[in-house]
């Protein structure tokens, strides 16, 4: 699905405030050019609620090329949660994706610590995530649900 | 309630002294943020029904556009590609 640069840019503010509201501390976004001439954002959201050792974080960076009659189509993404409070992280991903299509035949694939720092697999396969909105809640359920993230129900991709 | 870090639409209910079925609505309009766990659980951060209270929710609004240019990040970076799935994994996750 392609979008305008104008589209792109209500997104990126949406996703701001969708965290925002729900009671994160969120930087005003930028929607960059890169020298690439592509479009792309990367947002932090230090999360409400425990901040021992420190809050959690949650991140989205996304990446978004060119297409036909000026629009953009999101091509590359991240979206990580690191529950510092808790000590694991969750995080979906899609980035080099020849790589990993030609290494594991998907272009997606996600990332499960149970233990922050001690995975079990370094890469899990993915399903592609289809907006920023839906990976950033599915991050915030694991982050309000106190336990396991289910990372051994996980297929690992080695 | 402070020491609750989320909240379930029951608990909401009950301090706005309203039905279930009306924060529900309230979620379903986005007028409540929540974050959807599944079909049927919502949990809303005590922060965010404390934004909600006070009448603080933030509307929608477009992200600033840079007008420089700058390099482009490498989404990943410091990550090791996996090695090469064993030929029948792949027949698998096809």
């Amino acid at each position: 699905m392609s979008e305008s640069l104008q589209q792109v840019a209500s997104y990126v503010g949406g996703l701001a405030v969708y965290l925002r509201n729900l009671g994160a501390e969120v930087p005003e976004p930028v929607l960059d050019r890169y020298d690439s001439g592509e479009i792309g954002f990367e947002l932090t959201a230090e999360l409400p609620g425990l901040f021992d050792p420190k809050p959690a974080v949650m991140t989205a960076q996304e990446i978004w090329n060119p297409a036909a009659g000026g629009r953009y189509e999101r091509v590359e993404y991240a979206y990580d949660l690191i529950d510092y409070p808790a000590h694991r992280r969750r995080a979906f991903h899609m980035h080099d994706v020849s790589e990993y299509l030609a290494r594991l035949g998907v272009t997606a694939h996600e990332h499960c610590e149970e233990v922050l720092g001690k995975p079990t697999c370094d890469h899990y396969l993915g399903l592609p995530v289809f907006t920023g909105y839906d990976g950033l809640n599915a991050l915030l359920a694991f982050w309000s649900d106190p336990g396991s993230l289910g990372c051994a129900g996980l297929r690992c991709a080695r | 309630m402070q020491d609750k870090p989320f909240l379930s639409p029951n608990d909401i209910a009950s301090e706005l002294a309203v039905s279930t079925s009306t924060v529900l609505r309230l979620i379903h309009e986005q007028r409540l943020p929540a974050i959807r766990v599944s079909e049927r659980i919502y949990r809303i951060p005590v922060a965010a029904f404390e934004k909600y209270k006070a009448g603080m929710l933030e509307s929608p609004s477009p992200a600033r556009v840079s007008s420089e240019t700058k390099r482009r990040p490498r989404i990943g970076a410091g990550e090791s590609l996996p090695e090469a799935a064993e030929p029948m994994a792949r027949v698998r996750s096809a």
